[in-house]
């Protein structure tokens, strides 16, 4: 799914097979980090063939193989895998190549779609200007969108951003849940990430740098401070605009019993080379409720 | 040779007390010894007896205030760095007031973390 994707697929210009196809065929493109690590002059190709080898014994990402053996720093391999990520083919190139659209249809489609997103940014800066809460919801996206590249060593691009006062739960998470954190006070909101437990165990693992192996409720802990860092660090940002908010502690909850109360919501996609990740920045009564806990509870 | 310091860790999350100790593991700070609440954090306290103390600001139950307030009453001595996401002015000044010898700003590098340690005794935070 990607920004894009969703748009063609909505609008009938494919369907959802030929966009997983088309995705699965993107994702194939992707020059393995090994060989971009050489041709960078990140590592030698002697190194790349020691990591390889190691690979088949261990089911380890190649480039944490290169930082655990401090051939290369983290910070490399975040801008290796930022740079693979930017390398990769067009999903409209190669939906043209299969021939599940025509380079004119395509252009089109492009062109409609780029409008809309334009539009639709316009519509959220002026939905955002005008919400009490409106900077803090900003720095709430900010901080989510940072701290999942940091956690994750792997670039992502904020494909979708949509404000929906409908509070349309979306349907592709179902199963998910809902790592989500309450900032209690008026005009509060609750931050969330949907995740699978297959996201939450990859996103622990790159947390931990693999220090150990994380059991169930490690994995949860782990999500719930990634949470915890995106809201502490958004209310900071905003200095005294921030008083008067307090937090709950993070909690996970399956996605379908998020509650939306009558408020409305922000969507955000966040587009990696796993996939996406959706957030969700909830307001209205739901987030203003007064039955919150003491300060005491709050960001730890 | 070099100086060996022993930390107590004070944090609600289990991720956190597990970075602190594998990030500082093999340095001149040692995590000797964890707390997930300020109650367990004092008795802690009182049996190690750590050069160091690093306190979640925020946690259930006990206050990070009030745990470093009940810390301080118990040992004036006691050194202690609070540690939060949610390093707003306003609760950096009132750690400080009460007794606090500095603030870790959450998240944090290993790098990050060994440097703000050693300038922090460079600057004399460990002296009485």
């Amino acid at each position: 799914m990607s920004g894009f994707g969703t748009f063609l697929v909505e609008n009938a210009f494919i369907d959802e097979n030929g966009l997983q196809e088309a995705l699965r065929e993107q994702l194939a493109s992707l020059q393995p980090l090994g060989r971009l690590a050489v041709k960078e002059g990140s590592l030698s190709e002697e190194q790349v063939r020691v990591l390889r080898d190691c690979q088949r014994e261990e089911d380890r990402l190649l480039g944490d193989l290169a930082v655990d053996r401090a051939w290369i720093s983290r910070e490399e391999l975040e801008r290796l895998m930022k740079l693979q990520q930017s390398r990769r083919r067009r999903l409209g190139e190669i939906l043209v190549e299969m021939a599940l659209l025509s380079q004119d249809v395509m252009q089109r489609a492009l062109s409609e779609y780029e409008a809309i997103s334009d539009l639709r940014q316009r519509a959220i800066g002026k939905v955002l200007d005008e919400m009490p809460r409106g900077r803090l919801i900003e720095s709430l996206i900010d901080f989510a969108g940072r701290h999942l590249e940091r956690a994750t060593g792997e670039a992502y691009s904020l494909a979708l951003l949509d404000v929906d006062p409908r509070c349309r739960r979306p349907a592709a998470v179902e199963g998910s849940s809902a790592v989500v954190q309450r900032l209690i006070g008026a005009g509060g909101v609750s931050f969330a990430f949907l995740l699978s437990r297959e996201w939450m165990e990859f996103i622990s693992s790159r947390m931990l740098e693999f220090s150990v192996p994380p059991d169930e409720d490690m994995v949860e802990d782990t999500v719930r401070e990634l949470v915890n860092l995106i809201v502490g660090n958004a209310l900071s940002a905003l200095g005294p605009e921030a008083e008067g908010l307090h937090s709950e502690p993070p909690e996970i909850r399956p996605f379908q019993e998020l509650d939306y109360g009558q408020g409305g919501c922000v969507l955000l996609e966040f587009l990696g080379p796993r996939g996406v990740v959706l957030g969700l920045v909830l307001f209205g009564e739901e987030a203003e409720a007064s039955t919150g806990p003491t300060p005491d509870e709050g960001v730890g | 040779m070099t100086r060996h310091y022993q930390l107590l860790a004070v944090d609600d999350s289990a991720f956190t007390l597990t970075i602190l100790s594998t990030y500082l593991k093999g340095s001149e700070f040692e995590v000797v010894e964890t707390a997930r609440n300020g109650q367990e954090a004092l008795e802690r306290f009182r049996q190690t007896h750590p050069d160091l103390v690093l306190l979640d600001l925020v946690m259930p139950g006990w206050s990070g205030e009030e745990s470093l307030q009940r810390l301080l009453d118990d040992d004036p001595d006691a050194r202690v760095i609070m540690v939060s996401s949610m390093g707003t002015e306003e609760a950096i000044a009132r750690c400080l007031e009460i007794g606090a010898k500095a603030f870790l700003k959450k998240p944090f590098k290993k790098e990050g973390l060994l440097e703000f340690l050693e300038n922090f005794v460079e600057e004399g935070g460990l002296e009485s």
